[in-house]
């Protein structure tokens, strides 16, 4: 399987770990953005999209564990993987940051080997975590275009998405979308119907009709006679 | 002691080894720790001699990172121990650790710059 | 004086019988007391929505007419269980044969006769309302029950074969004097726009429309099982035969 890249953003105060964090993270063919401590990290992930954040934890004014409790609160964020950078002697910290939600560690100094395993195996548990929040929004958009077409304000092209996926989500995602397009279809057809729909009547035909019933015998002694008959009812 | 015994070769080499071989990066990073580092014994100075445990802590333990890393194992220790005392606030072990600790960093500065000498004179 | 009201339609399918019963039920629910001639026991009709079979009705009005029968014979009490009411209905078979009609004309029974038979079986069963559920199409019984009609409604559905048909009604009714004429367009798909096309048939005809009722499927499948209006009081459809029963009271 190809390893995934991803948008890793490093937050580490001390230069020296940022260099080579850098320089080992850009190798494994990765992007790589700095911070240089937890208010620029805090920064610029409101600004930018990262798929992973590796968190120095002792940094000046907010440190490590201020910025994970920050992410971890962010309703929009706390899904963001973070792996904590420490020495092997602060194990006290890494459990710290572990029972505050972080994914996983990292120890200095950084083996390039257990770096690329350790991004990698995050990378992809967020890869699979995003496949089934994906997953369950875009079935609740095929539930919702249930509703809607039952409302009547369906728009086909709103499954547009949820259709390209090549499993059965998008199986279902294609036959309802194409069903809901048959029924549109039919619906605008009808209403385009009642739309022209001139009541056409062939009026020459039509008084030719009348006149064959008004000139019978039958219905001239009826007409002579209706005033008499309806006396007998009415009076 | 002699730049050997301040600078633990396997490690270097083990740096030297992480970054594939590219003495000029070895190069950068250790002009970096050379730059970035008399601020850091400085600032471990300043911060016991201002009673600021935190900082003392972070300063001590930037620098066991970065001095760890090049192999400076001796240094790293004695950086380590520093740390331990700026988390613990005990600021007098602190002051008496730290007395010759710009002296230390002296030879170790020494000690690296040598070994990077001859990481790249040697073949790669 | 009894209202007599002709529910016409130029072909069979429209929902004629339906309409007619299910008014018929909401006439007297409200206290009437209706009588329903159905001219189209052949096919199955009113009858089987008020739970009889063609079998169990022996006589037909025109055993009555003849002299054959009495009118009790004649008229059946088809009144489904309702709430305390004192409205009735009578439902009173006709045969529409074309042999009972050559019979009249040879034998000289003439329209008058049969009118004053009509008005007899309404003294005799007291009635408010006289609802003929007439044979599709024009024959000389559909024309003498349009004539003596107070209120005429021709069913229509949405469709280009009921046009025609539905202006030769009204304009024939128009000729013999109908004093109200009403249209009544059925199964109309849910998706139109029943105002729209509601507008567009007053014009056309130039006649006032009763009821546009809706197609359902729902609807077909409640509706084949008795009298919709007294098993679902609440529902829109049943809104719509009221408004259609109000209108034969004016």
């Amino acid at each position: 399987m190809m390893e995934i890249k991803g948008r890793i953003l490093v937050v580490d105060d001390y230069v020296l770990n940022r260099m080579q964090l850098k320089r080992a993270l850009e190798t494994q063919g990765h992007t790589v953005a700095l911070a240089e401590d937890g208010r620029q990290a805090l920064e610029m992930l409101n600004a930018g999209d990262y798929d992973l954040v590796l968190l120095d934890i002792l940094m000046p004014e907010i440190d490590g564990f201020e910025v994970l409790t920050r992410l971890k609160n962010d309703p929009a964020r706390r899904d963001l993987p973070v792996i904590v950078i420490s020495a092997l002697d602060e194990m006290e910290n890494v459990v710290r940051c572990i029972g505050m939600g972080a994914e996983d560690f990292l120890p200095k100094p950084f083996d390039p080997l257990l770096l690329r395993a350790r991004i990698g195996a995050c990378l992809e548990k967020k890869r699979l975590r995003d496949q089934e929040v994906e997953y369950l929004q875009q079935v609740a958009r095929v539930t919702a275009a249930a509703a809607a077409m039952e409302a009547g304000d369906f728009t086909p092209d709103s499954l547009d998405d949820v259709a390209a996926r090549p499993d059965e989500l998008g199986q279902l995602g294609r036959v309802f979308q194409r069903m809901a397009q048959e029924v549109v279809a039919r619906e605008q057809a009808l209403k385009q119907q009642v739309h022209d729909l001139r009541i056409q009547v062939d009026e020459a035909r039509k008084a030719s009709q009348v006149a064959e019933i008004t000139e019978s015998d039958y219905f001239q002694q009826l007409q002579s006679r209706v005033g008499d008959l309806r006396k007998i009812l009415d009076t | 002691m002699t730049p050997s015994e301040i600078i633990d070769r396997a490690t270097f080499a083990g740096l030297l080894d992480n970054l594939g071989g590219d003495v000029d990066f070895l190069g950068e990073l250790v002009e970096t720790y050379l730059a970035s580092s008399p601020e850091l014994v400085a600032g471990i100075q300043q911060a016991i001699a201002a009673g600021d445990a935190p900082t003392l802590q972070r300063a001590a333990h930037s620098l066991k990172s970065g001095s760890a890393s090049f192999g400076a194992l001796a240094f790293a220790a004695q950086c380590r121990e520093l740390e331990e005392f700026g988390k613990t606030g005990a600021l007098a072990e602190a002051q008496l650790k730290s007395a010759a600790l710009a002296e230390v960093y002296a030879q170790v500065a020494a000690a690296l710059q040598a070994e990077l000498h001859t990481a790249r004179r040697s073949p790669a | 004086m009894a209202r007599i009201v002709s529910v016409h339609s130029f072909r069979g399918g429209t929902g004629k019988s339906n309409t007619v019963a299910n008014v018929a039920a909401l006439l007297a629910a409200g206290g009437r007391r209706v009588g329903v001639v159905d001219t189209d026991i052949q096919s199955p009709g009113i009858h089987v929505l008020f739970g009889q079979h063609s079998a169990e009705l022996p006589k037909t009005l025109n055993d009555y007419l003849w002299g054959r029968a009495k009118i009790a014979e004649a008229a059946y009490d088809v009144t489904p269980p309702m709430e305390a009411s004192a409205g009735r209905i009578f439902l009173i078979p006709s045969s529409a044969h074309t042999t009972e009609i050559a019979r009249v004309l040879r034998e000289g029974y003439d329209s008058g006769d049969l009118v004053r038979g009509l008005r007899e079986l309404i003294d005799q069963l007291a009635l408010d309302v006289l609802i003929i559920d007439t044979h599709p199409g024009i024959n000389e019984e559909t024309l003498l029950s349009i004539a003596i009609s107070h209120t005429l409604i021709v069913m229509m559905r949405p469709d280009s074969q009921d046009y025609e048909g539905t202006g030769i009604a009204i304009e024939v009714a128009r000729q013999l004097g109908v004093p109200n004429l009403l249209l009544v367009v059925n199964k109309v798909p849910a998706v139109l726009d029943r105002a729209a096309m509601q507008a567009q048939v007053e014009q056309t005809y130039n006649c006032p429309v009763a009821a546009m009722l809706p197609h359902s499927d729902e609807l077909m499948v409640l509706g084949s099982e008795g009298l919709f209006v007294l098993r679902f009081p609440a529902h829109p459809m049943t809104a719509l035969y009221q408004q259609i029963a109000d209108r034969l009271l004016v």
